[in-house]
């Protein structure tokens, strides 16, 4: 604990410390929120809101939002907490986008293109993990057209040139990228280093023991257990799970792309069009072709239909959408996309789940004009859990008991089944069940009672690992980091010079040796998979705004100085004060 | 594995109950009031039957009520933490791992026990009136209690402080998290039921110290060790634990003042004589059949 612990409430003064518990009242009763955040504002205290999920969800998460909390209170900033259930956390940030600083864990992309849906302008009033910050920056967002056009070594350096703009005004803290373990069964399933849970081929890409007819899988992440929507951006992580429930045109496998649907696809002048395979089917009996396709993109890019007067974009899969002009069905199997990027920018664009059109598009006529034409109404409505889970991927919904276990059942009709050159589904079922935590799960894969632990495990039991005996344990790239973001709408938070003080009260070594017992990897840029990343390795310590204090305790004097030089002032008790 | 925690927990309950009725009891006692168990369950039916539907609407739609909570309830959790800060903490400073064992065997066996074991002690008495006033009490306990998780949703003190609360009990015990969680959803800590179901148990126990003098020490006793696992296995605010003595309070009270004063048992005598005619009918065809077959 730093000088000023929490509970140095007693020698905050008394206006500060009821501006303090107003802002927890307003928690609670927001109809109150604007008079007590005015209240806050009369050259009081800074009072924060940090945003993140209970240590039962993530004790990562947890373990920096608690040395954040320290040393902003170390440089005479007051907290409160803000905790929520990771859906519901990731609803308030990404869909309402109601905070002031959030502690979360991003899902992560190897493609570096993933850096202009997290900057660029576009989004900045857009929910979902595309540019939850609300940056605005016209030099940068012309740093990432080019790095979206570039190949080659041009590309290289818009990468570069975006890295530098990110660590000059640090529109979030990457603090650092968890190893991602998971725990599996040797004994149920051979094949588990081919692939990754993160993709849908790293729970078909497996061969069965002889009398296996079952995957059994454990998570520590319950949200696949309670909503299937493969819109629900605050539902989803990597999205493999539904990935199994709708098919795309190409599939992930290892490094590259595979076919999937499409039998291949040709690159040329901006155009891409895939071939798909004959007689596509989906869960229901219907056909699937090109024309589910080219509807799955008109629907993304506008998820009313042309109901609303300007489009409402689905909330994942932005990146992609954003990159696609138009997508026309040339006939039942052929479908040509005209795609404003580079070649791999483009390709990625055959990851995104068909929706099959005769059960999408009537959910949208049958909605009121208002919920139609209402973004926010509109969007809830097409997230919402209770909708058909008919896809045509090579697993189906089957049963589920929400927030403890789903069933998915083999699909026998799905083209992997017959086709020898992919991998065809394995098993029969496929169950998930939510595990609790880390160290049951481990146990438990261990007891030969599941195949795998399916989710990353937490940096905490990894060092349950070393006891197993019959499971193994095994590791992929894990594309995921964790990140302090900014609300960089608001004040004081829109002030670059305040995010960067702040990025320097954060020891990211420290919270690699310790929160994450040295299985993470701290972070100075967003984590891609780049050669352009070798130049701004971590080297100990963040280049722009390394930390003020030692093994993770702030030096409160330098801290305050930081604040200072950032043009903020300071009361006579040594509170950091917001004028207006 | 939840089925071995639980077989775990069957089989630790009932040696300690064996205990308990040996010492507090009387196994002679339990028997003949077993010998007369007639007039005693059908006092305390109706009252049980109350805590049923609570029971069920819990059980099926505890998701949904979660999710009312989560969209309609006041967020509380982050205002104890302002309120309240790290006082829980401070058993951090008393901590051992003997202790540890200790709380968490309270917190599971112990407080199973308590729950359970007056309700056999009070079935041995003659008057009815103590046993139907606990389940009352239960009953009121568990329905308040209820209803207050979806009006207030708050997260516990380890949500907040993770890895500082040392002796948390799934740090300690994780497999206790599966039993746990088939219970209670971990928005749900305001007020603490775990305090207030111990409260009751112990306040009944003081106002029959008369009859089981050797029962009000050890109530009291793993009551107050209740209360104080629930905070220092990170589980419970002070606050949820103040709230749930306040709670428990109100129960004993509104259970004293409503058993015992309206005459439940009278309005079921049409259906028990309905019961017993059909009871009676099923005999005597099991008799006639039998007779049948004799001949």
């Amino acid at each position: 604990m730093t000088g000023t612990g929490p509970h140095s409430s007693g020698r905050r003064s008394r206006r500060a410390f009821l501006a303090t518990v107003g802002t927890g009242v307003t928690l609670s009763t927001s109809g109150c929120t604007e008079l007590f955040t005015e209240v806050a504002s009369w050259g009081d205290q800074l009072s924060v809101t940090i945003t993140t999920v209970p240590d039962d969800d993530d004790r990562q998460s947890n373990g920096i939002f608690k040395h954040l909390a320290s040393s902003l209170r170390a440089a005479g900033i007051d907290v409160t907490p803000d905790l929520r259930t990771t859906a519901q956390f990731e609803k308030k940030v990404l869909i309402d986008q109601d905070f002031d600083i959030f502690v979360g864990r991003y899902p992560g992309t190897p493609r570096p293109d993933g850096l202009y849906e997290l900057f660029h302008s576009t989004f900045a009033y857009e929910p979902g993990w595309q540019n939850p910050y609300g940056v605005t920056n016209i030099d940068l967002d012309e740093r990432l057209e080019q790095l979206r056009h570039a190949t080659g070594t041009d590309r290289t350096t818009a990468i570069e040139s975006v890295f530098d703009s990110f660590l000059a005004t640090k529109p979030f803290v990457p603090v650092c990228a968890p190893a991602a373990y998971y725990a599996v069964n040797d004994e149920e399933f051979t094949g588990w280093d081919r692939q990754s849970f993160r993709t849908r081929l790293g729970y078909v890409d497996l061969d069965p023991a002889a009398d296996v007819d079952q995957f059994d899988g454990l998570v520590t992440d319950a949200r696949p257990t309670q909503n299937l929507n493969p819109l629900a951006t605050h539902y989803r992580h990597t999205g493999a799970i539904t990935s199994l429930l709708y098919d795309s045109l190409a599939t992930q496998s290892g490094d590259g792309l595979s076919p999937w649907m499409a039998r291949d696809w040709e690159w040329q002048d901006g155009r891409l069009t895939a071939t798909m395979r004959p007689d596509l089917t989906c869960h229901d009996g219907e056909p699937l072709t090109a024309e589910d396709v080219a509807f799955t993109f008109e629907f993304l890019t506008d998820l009313s239909l042309g109901r609303a007067d300007s489009p409402v974009p689905a909330p994942r899969f932005r990146r992609e959408t954003s990159a696609v002009t138009s997508a026309t069905a040339l006939d039942d199997q052929t479908v040509e996309c005209t795609v404003d990027a580079s070649r791999e920018v483009a390709t990625s664009v055959l990851t995104v789940p068909i929706l099959p059109e005769h059960v999408w598009r009537p959910l949208v006529d049958e909605l009121d004009e208002e919920t139609a034409s209402t973004a926010t109404w509109l969007r809830e409505e097409l997230m919402a859990e209770s909708l058909s889970h008919v896809g045509s991927g090579p697993y189906q919904f089957e049963s589920w008991v929400q927030g403890d276990q789903l069933t998915l059942g083999r699909f026998d009709e799905h083209f992997s089944v017959e086709d020898p050159d992919l991998p065809g589904v394995p098993v029969e079922s496929l169950v998930l069940r939510n595990a609790s935590n880390g160290s049951v799960a481990i146990e438990m894969v261990d007891a030969g009672d599941a195949s795998a632990l399916v989710t990353p495990i937490e940096a905490d039991v990894i060092g349950e690992t070393q006891e197993m005996e019959t499971a193994t344990r095994i590791t992929d790239p894990g594309w995921a980091y964790y990140q302090i973001g900014f609300n960089t709408q608001k004040h004081p938070f829109s002030n670059h010079r305040f995010r960067r003080a702040v990025a320097s009260l954060i020891d990211r070594q420290w919270l690699a040796e310790t929160v994450f017992h040295g299985h993470a990897q701290p972070l100075s840029v967003p984590k891609v998979d780049t050669s352009a990343m070798d130049d701004y390795a971590w080297e100990g310590a963040d280049p722009e705004t390394p930390f003020v204090g030692t093994d993770g305790e702030v030096d409160v004097e330098a801290a305050r100085d930081l604040f200072r030089e950032a043009s903020f002032e300071y009361n006579d008790s040594d509170e950091l004060v917001v004028g207006n | 594995m939840l089925v071995s925690i639980l077989s775990r927990v069957t089989v630790i309950v009932a040696l300690l109950l064996a205990i308990a009725i040996w010492q507090v009891i009387g196994f002679g006692t339990l028997f003949q009031a077993l010998r007369n168990w007639r007039p005693r369950v059908r006092a305390a039916l109706p009252v049980t039957l109350a805590l049923v539907p609570v029971l069920i609407v819990n059980k099926l739609a505890r998701q949904d009520l979660v999710t009312i909570s989560q969209e309609y309830g006041f967020r509380v959790g982050d205002l104890f933490y302002v309120i309240e800060g790290r006082f829980i903490l401070v058993f951090e400073t008393i901590a051992s791992t003997q202790l540890t064992q200790y709380f968490s065997f309270i917190y599971i066996y112990g407080y199973v026990f308590l729950l359970i074991f007056p309700v056999v002690m009070y079935f041995t008495l003659q008057d009815s009136t103590k046993l139907r006033r606990l389940l009352g009490a239960y009953a009121l306990n568990y329905t308040i209690g209820v209803t207050l998780y979806v009006l207030f949703h708050a997260f516990g003190p380890r949500q907040y402080f993770g890895s500082d609360v040392e002796t948390m009990l799934y740090t300690f015990e994780p497999s206790y998290q599966l039993l746990t969680r088939e219970i209670n959803h971990y928005t749900n800590v305001f007020p603490s039921l775990h305090t207030s179901l111990s409260a009751t148990v112990m306040i009944f126990a003081i106002r029959s110290r008369s009859q089981f003098p050797a029962w009000t020490p050890a109530a009291s006793v793993l009551a107050v060790s209740v209360w104080l696992s629930t905070m220092y296995l990170g589980i419970h605010w002070a606050i949820d634990v103040l709230g749930g003595l306040l709670l428990a309070g109100t129960c004993v009270w509104l259970s004293c003042r409503l058993i015992g004063r309206y005459d439940v048992d009278s309005h079921l005598q049409p259906a028990y004589d309905r019961l017993g005619a059909v009871a009676d009918r099923v005999r005597a065809t099991g008799d006639s059949a039998d007779e049948r077959r004799h001949r």
